[in-house]
């Protein structure tokens, strides 16, 4: 299933922290070779700080060597460096703390005032500030997402929006939260950043561009996690232009996860227009998107039923969406007996069966649920083993009735306000 | 060519002759010489500034002197008023360079001559009215004029001939010039020391620009002189002084001595060894010995051949200049430089000087080079740039002022005046002109075309040279649009067979070089280079059947948008990529898309004019003269012409696919019509009282069309197919097989339409026999239908029948419906009237009824321009017309393509820190998107 594996191309526009996960999930599926997988595990841990994870995975690497004496060194070195930078910021943090401080500071956010308060009385420089920034980076780096994100979030709040490290400590802020796995936090911050984004002045069109990117991308974490993930995934990519430009610009792979998205969800039918307008424009192709192509371009039921299948094997194979298997394959069934049954007149159960890959009894079973929620008009000839659909179309007469029934009534109301403008004589 | 000055007058008088029989034609050289050299010419103001402004200057003295010695006191007046216009005029000139001495000399001479002439009262009596009218005014007026000069003029008085020298010999200097270049053109082996303006002083005709007058004087003259003044000849300067003081006694001559100037001139030339065996030396010769003439040798004779080249190139355009003499004379300076080893810098300058006199010898710009000039040219170009090549050192450098060249300093770099790029850009235009003005059909033309390669092994040398120099980015932009403009419409056939297309590849990388430019300053040019280099890009895709990359490409661009701001060939190439997207649209089979796209081009009747490929005739009338001179001059050359027939038929094809199925599906309803021109080709047949079997492409047409509302899909296919110039289309095999599946498919839809109402029930089988169907196709056929709500009817799946609803209505009913449809919209409009804003709920119900197939296609979409069309379903009730606004990304955001995705993943948090991409500017997510996808340009013109 490795040709419809998309961490290659979706690690491009992760963090390196973000990618840990992912490797992580692969070297579970068994797709891919293990030691390479290891392998480049360790190639990403050399960028980082987390001096450690390094070695214990070098050990796996390479079992029974030592670890190379860089990365003692760097070992040292990093302790170093953290405890240099713990104590600057702890510094800038303790003076945050104080009663005073905080007075002022609520009094006269992001204003002058505030910073000539604290370099009268602290000292204090603007740029002190930014070691938390560095400390929180720092902290990330060697993985402490926890410290990260608080440090961050202090830095966040005290400085102005116009910092040199502002939009990055966000960036680092909504990854901590997702390595933590708040995902109601992260939500808020990927949120956050959405405005921010949207706000920025200062950059210029092509960076926006890689932004949303990004964006699309770490929100996936959050987006297949939190509760109204997938709805929201929907709004925000599939029915927003300038992130839909975005992916279709940058990463048409996210389109599996939209129409992954698009297929689950409750409120299908405004989305899968527009999905079907995106997928017809885009050359990326995955049985996902096949499927759905399948099923509302072509109306190639057979096609589908292979696709669906695959499905199965892809869904099971993607870190993101692999919680969202049942949910898809039900309602991947749901999507194509509707449209099997608004076509049809009489079908076999045996063949519904076939067609969305169920035994005949559990497909009666379900056909039987369908009648009963009311999603589907139709009767079961339990003799013969059909389905038979009810309600034909409306005749013709009734479609005029329907339309000129409300003349009457909208011309009785025009009359009374024609009645009720000439009373008052205007 | 023996004769040159007798070549020369003669030259001018034929160049006048042809200018009285066509004052049209003549306008365009001075047009050319100032806007296609533009470089050049600025050079020129540059460096004659002051050498243009003194020769104005002696110019009136001269004038002055001549009315002088015949007393013409109203003429003296003339040339002291120009001479004081002059003056004015050269202000800023003279207060660089000092009051020039001859006219310090003339005012002075002029006051005494004035004051003479007052003081001899015997005289001035017999002047008549109008001289002695003119003495007053003149005598005050010099006398206020001098008062500037005082001081000057009475240090003339003490001192005379400090004066006279000087002017001398700037003189003899610049005839010199003249003159070395008129022999060597004629090859005359002859040597001069110094020349003899003086004598030309009472010439009448000195004052207008009959130059070869004044030269056929000087010759003779001089020839005369030399003999007597061969003791003096190392004193250059004070032997013209000293002659000029003859001057008066050879007046008499004069008037006899021309006479016999253009009888004595051939045979002194041709001769000129024997009568002047001491004065005459080699050419080469002669440059050598101009040497000495200079304090500094081989400095000198590099100036000399500059000074030359740039007194040529300032008769460049002018009537009276030979130009096909011109072109001679540089190649033999050429020649001599390389003999005498002046430097590659000289010899550069002397070809690429060359190369302009080539383009010189066109009267008109209009006019088309002859063949040979042409090859010429490529020939000349081809040694300059091998002199380049082996000479890296030396650099052209555009619009430099002759001044800062250095032609010879090895310690600067050294630098040319002049563009090799824009001689080649000229010399590929003159290319194309050459083309364009040849019988396409004829030997000639495949002969000349033959010649592309050799220009194109140019481009590229030049290409090479313009990389290893460093040279600017537009200059490198210039000549990759160039190589581009080659290539783009060239057919990779290798490609076609499979095997690795090398075009495309090379195609891309040229492009993407223009593209990865930053466009840091919007200047116009970049951006056309930019704009036509897409155009190509995405026609070359086009041409190659990638379709999907040629429409992302045209779809990413926005070129759409500003395409109606370009230039007129920019837009002719837009059209032309546009019908060749159209035209891979349709080869692909994606009918609805190739429908659009050449509808536009196809509907305005003229898609000869918008293609730039002849003028069609029926609307000669509304074109007047100049109109159709200008569009003669935009054509392209036949070899990359568009079949038109080709682009018809394919339309035409494209139109019945998708109007047959429709006006069957809209039998009683007034139809929107899909294509205006499918129409009228079916009214047109109509009229006809006799059909015969088809014979015309049209005729072929709409009899498979009338198969077609017939459903007999055989007929119509056969029919279709049967012409003969699907044989033009690239892979035609593939393509008629193609047509034949879409005919089978709307055959079958049309059918469904038209006689559905007629079956209760009907099998797939009996339908799959008719339409040579798979079963599968044809399910899948009838279930789109059914879900897109055009045919009400449902499978039976135990049976395996289609079950028909009979819910096709009748033509009353439909109309019924209309008319409900429209009550509902007066309820609207009145309600809205009254001001009652909201409207019913029940409003919707109409829509609430039709279920979710049809809004598949938004209700909205009409009243947005029509984009490239989706083809979800061939045929929908409301158009099926996607406009691309969502999709308005601009080519750069899709860096990811041209240029290097770093790697985000790995980059850290730090959002700014990657520096991968450049900024080009223009992403703007809502611009507009697409609205005028198709919008061809040709309106604006």
């Amino acid at each position: 299933m490795a040709q419809y594996d998309l961490t290659n191309q979706l690690s491009e526009y992760m963090d390196l922290h973000l990618v840990f996960p992912l490797l992580e999930f692969l070297s579970t599926r068994r797709i891919y070779d293990e030691s390479s997988l290891t392998e480049s595990k360790y190639q990403l841990l050399q960028n980082t700080n987390m001096v450690d994870f390094t070695i214990d995975v070098f050990r796996s690497l390479h079992p029974g060597e030592d670890a190379p004496a860089a990365l003692g060194e760097k070992r040292e070195d990093v302790v170093r460096q953290l405890n240099y930078l713990q104590q600057r910021s702890s510094q800038v943090i303790e003076i945050f703390s104080k009663q005073d401080v905080t007075d002022v500071a609520e009094k006269n956010r992001d204003s002058q005032e505030l910073w000539n308060y604290l370099g009268e009385n602290y000292n204090f420089q603007r740029e002190q500030l930014e070691d938390v920034f560095h400390y929180g980076k720092f902290m990330y780096d060697v993985g402490n997402y926890a410290i990260a994100s608080s440090h961050l979030d202090i830095y966040r709040n005290i400085a102005p929006a116009d910092s040199k490290f502002y939009s990055s400590a966000q960036w680092g802020k909504l990854a901590s939260e997702i390595l933590q796995q708040n995902w109601d936090q992260a939500m808020d911050e990927l949120e956050r950043l959405k405005d921010n984004i949207m706000a920025a002045v200062h950059l210029t069109q092509s960076e926006v561009l890689i932004q949303r990117a990004w964006l699309v991308h770490w929100g996936l974490f959050v987006y297949f996690n939190h509760p109204q993930g997938r709805d929201k995934l929907i709004d925000d990519f599939l029915h927003q232009k300038t992130y839909l430009n975005a992916i279709q610009t940058m990463c048409p792979h996210i389109l599996r996860y939209i129409t992954t998205a698009v297929v689950i969800s409750k409120r299908r039918r405004d989305g899968v227009k527009e999905l079907i307008k995106v997928l017809q424009q885009e050359s990326y192709k995955d049985p996902i998107t096949e499927f759905v192509e399948s099923l509302y371009v072509n109306f190639d039921f057979d096609e589908a039923q292979s696709k669906l299948k695959q499905c199965t094997t892809v869904i099971e194979n993607d870190f993101f969406i692999v919680g969202c298997l049942d949910d898809f394959t039900e309602n991947a069934r749901l999507i194509i007996s509707e449209i099997f049954c608004r076509i049809h007149q009489r079908i076999e159960i045996d063949m519904l069966a076939d067609k969305l890959n169920m035994a005949p009894a559990e497909a009666e079973k379900w056909v039987v649920n369908m009648i009963r929620l009311a999603h589907l008009d139709a009767k079961i000839d339990s003799k013969n083993g059909y389905v038979v659909m009810g309600g034909t179309s409306t005749p013709i007469y009734q479609k005029l009735i329907d339309k000129t029934k409300d003349l009457h009534l909208k011309a009785n109301s025009c009359c009374q306000k024609v009645d009720k403008k000439l009373a008052l004589g205007i | 060519s023996t004769q040159s000055t007798g070549g020369d007058s003669s030259d001018e008088s034929s160049s006048s002759e042809s200018e009285a029989e066509m004052p049209v034609a003549r306008a365009p050289v001075r047009q050319y010489a100032s806007i296609l050299e533009e470089s050049d010419d600025e050079k020129r103001v540059v460096r004659s500034s002051k050498d243009k402004r003194f020769s104005e200057i002696n110019e009136a003295i001269k004038a002055i002197r001549n009315a002088k010695k015949i007393k013409d006191i109203s003429k003296v007046f003339e040339g002291f008023n120009s001479l004081c216009s002059t003056y004015t005029k050269s202000q800023n000139v003279i207060a660089k360079n000092g009051t020039p001495k001859a006219f310090i000399r003339c005012v002075a001479d002029l006051e005494t001559f004035v004051l003479a002439v007052w003081e001899d009262k015997e005289q001035r009596s017999k002047l008549n009215k109008i001289n002695s009218k003119a003495l007053g005014a003149l005598k005050q007026n010099v006398r206020k004029f001098n008062k500037a000069f005082e001081t000057d003029i009475e240090e003339y008085r003490k001192n005379p001939d400090n004066y006279e020298e000087v002017i001398e010999e700037d003189e003899s200097d610049n005839d010199d010039d003249l003159e070395t270049a008129k022999d060597s053109a004629k090859q005359a082996k002859k040597s001069r020391t110094s020349s003899s303006r003086a004598f030309d002083e009472d010439d009448d005709e000195a004052g207008g620009d009959g130059m070869s007058d004044d030269d056929s004087d000087d010759m003779w003259n001089e020839s005369d002189d030399s003999s007597s003044s061969d003791d003096e000849m190392p004193a250059i300067g004070y032997t013209a002084a000293y002659f000029l003081k003859k001057k008066d006694d050879d007046k008499k001559e004069r008037p006899e001595r021309k006479k016999k100037a253009p009888k004595q001139q051939q045979p002194r030339t041709s001769t000129s060894k024997e009568d002047e065996g001491w004065t005459t030396v080699s050419g080469v010769e002669k440059v050598a010995k101009e040497k000495p003439l200079f304090e500094e040798g081989t400095e000198i004779t590099v100036d000399v051949v500059n000074q030359k080249i740039a007194e040529l190139s300032s008769i460049r355009g002018r009537r009276g200049a030979n130009r096909k003499k011109n072109i001679e004379t540089f190649e033999l300076l050429t020649e001599t430089c390389y003999k005498e080893n002046l430097g590659i810098p000289v010899v550069a300058k002397c070809l690429y000087y060359t190369c302009l006199a080539i383009f010189d010898y066109n009267p008109s710009m209009s006019a088309c080079m002859v063949v040979d000039i042409w090859v010429q040219l490529l020939v000349t170009l081809d040694k300059l740039l091998t002199l380049l090549e082996g000479h890296r050192e030396v650099h052209f450098v555009e619009g430099l002022p002759d001044e800062e060249e250095n032609l010879e300093n090895p310690e600067k770099p050294l630098t040319v005046a002049g563009s090799i790029l824009v001689i080649m850009e000229r010399a590929d235009d003159e290319f194309t002109k050459l083309l364009r003005n040849l019988d396409p059909h004829g030997t000639e033309y495949v002969q000349r075309l033959s010649d592309e390669a050799k220009l194109c092994v140019v481009i590229l040398r030049i290409k090479a040279e313009l990389a290893t120099r460093k040279a600017s980015n537009n200059e490198m932009c210039r000549i990759y649009l160039r190589e581009i403009e080659h290539l783009y419409y060239k057919v990779d056939y290798s490609a076609e067979k499979g095997g690795t297309g090398n075009s495309k590849a090379k195609m891309d990388e040229l492009c993407k070089f223009i593209y990865r430019i930053e466009s840091s300053d919007h200047s116009g040019d970049l951006d056309r280079i930019r704009t036509r280099a897409m155009l190509c890009h995405i026609y070359h895709h086009a041409l190659h059947n990638r379709w999907s990359e040629a429409r992302d490409l045209m779809l990413m661009s926005h070129l759409q948008h500003g395409i109606s701001h370009a230039d007129i060939p920019t837009k002719i190439l837009h059209n032309r990529t546009m019908v060749q997207l159209g035209l891979c649209a349709f080869r692909n089979g994606y009918i609805q898309h190739a429908h659009t796209t050449l509808n536009e081009i196809q509907s305005s009747q003229k898609s000869k004019e918008l293609l730039a490929q002849g003028l069609s005739t029926q609307r000669m009338s509304e074109r007047n003269l100049e109109q159709e001179k200008i569009e003669k001059q935009r054509q392209i050359p036949f070899h990359m012409h568009i079949n038109l027939e080709l682009l018809e038929y394919s339309y035409l094809t494209c139109a019945m696919l998708l109007e047959v199925p429709h006006m069957a599906a809209h039998q009683f309803e007034q139809r929107r019509k899909l294509s205006r021109t499918f129409h009228q080709q079916l009214r047109n047949a109509e009229k006809n009282p006799l059909i015969g079997p088809p014979d015309s492409m049209r005729e072929h047409l709409v009899a498979s069309a009338k198969a077609m509302m017939k459903a007999d899909w055989k007929t119509c296919a056969d029919t279709l197919l049967a012409h003969k110039i699907w044989n033009l289309m690239p892979n035609a095999e593939d393509v008629k097989a193609m047509l034949k599946q879409k005919i089978k498919e709307e055959s079958l839809r049309t059918y469904m339409f038209t006689y559905s109402a007629c079956y209760d029930s009907i099998s797939p089988m009996v339908l799959s026999r008719m339409f040579d169907l798979s079963n599968k196709q044809i399910h899948a056929l009838i279930s789109k239908m059914i879900l897109n709500d055009e045919l009400k009817a449902s499978w039976d799946k135990p049976t395996d029948l289609l079950i028909l609803h009979r819910a096709e209505s009748s033509k009353l009913q439909s109309l019924a419906k209309q008319t409900a449809d429209k009550l509902t919209h007066v309820m609207d409009n009145t309600e809205k009237m009254l001001g009652q804003g909201t409207t019913f709920t029940s409003r919707g119900n109409a829509a609430a009824s039709l279920t979710w197939p049809n809004n598949i296609f938004g209700a909205g979409n009409g009243s947005l321009q029509m984009g490239f069309p989706i083809g979800m379903s061939g045929d929908s009730s409301r158009g099926g017309h996607r406009n691309y606004q969502d999709r308005s990304r601009n080519y750069q955001d899709r860096n990811r393509n041209y240029q290097d995705r770093s790697n985000a993943g790995n980059a850290g948090y730090n959002g700014r820190s990657r520096g991968g991409y450049n900024n080009a500017g223009g992403y703007n997510n809502n611009s507009g998107g697409y609205n005028n996808n198709t919008q061809y340009t040709s309106r604006v013109y």
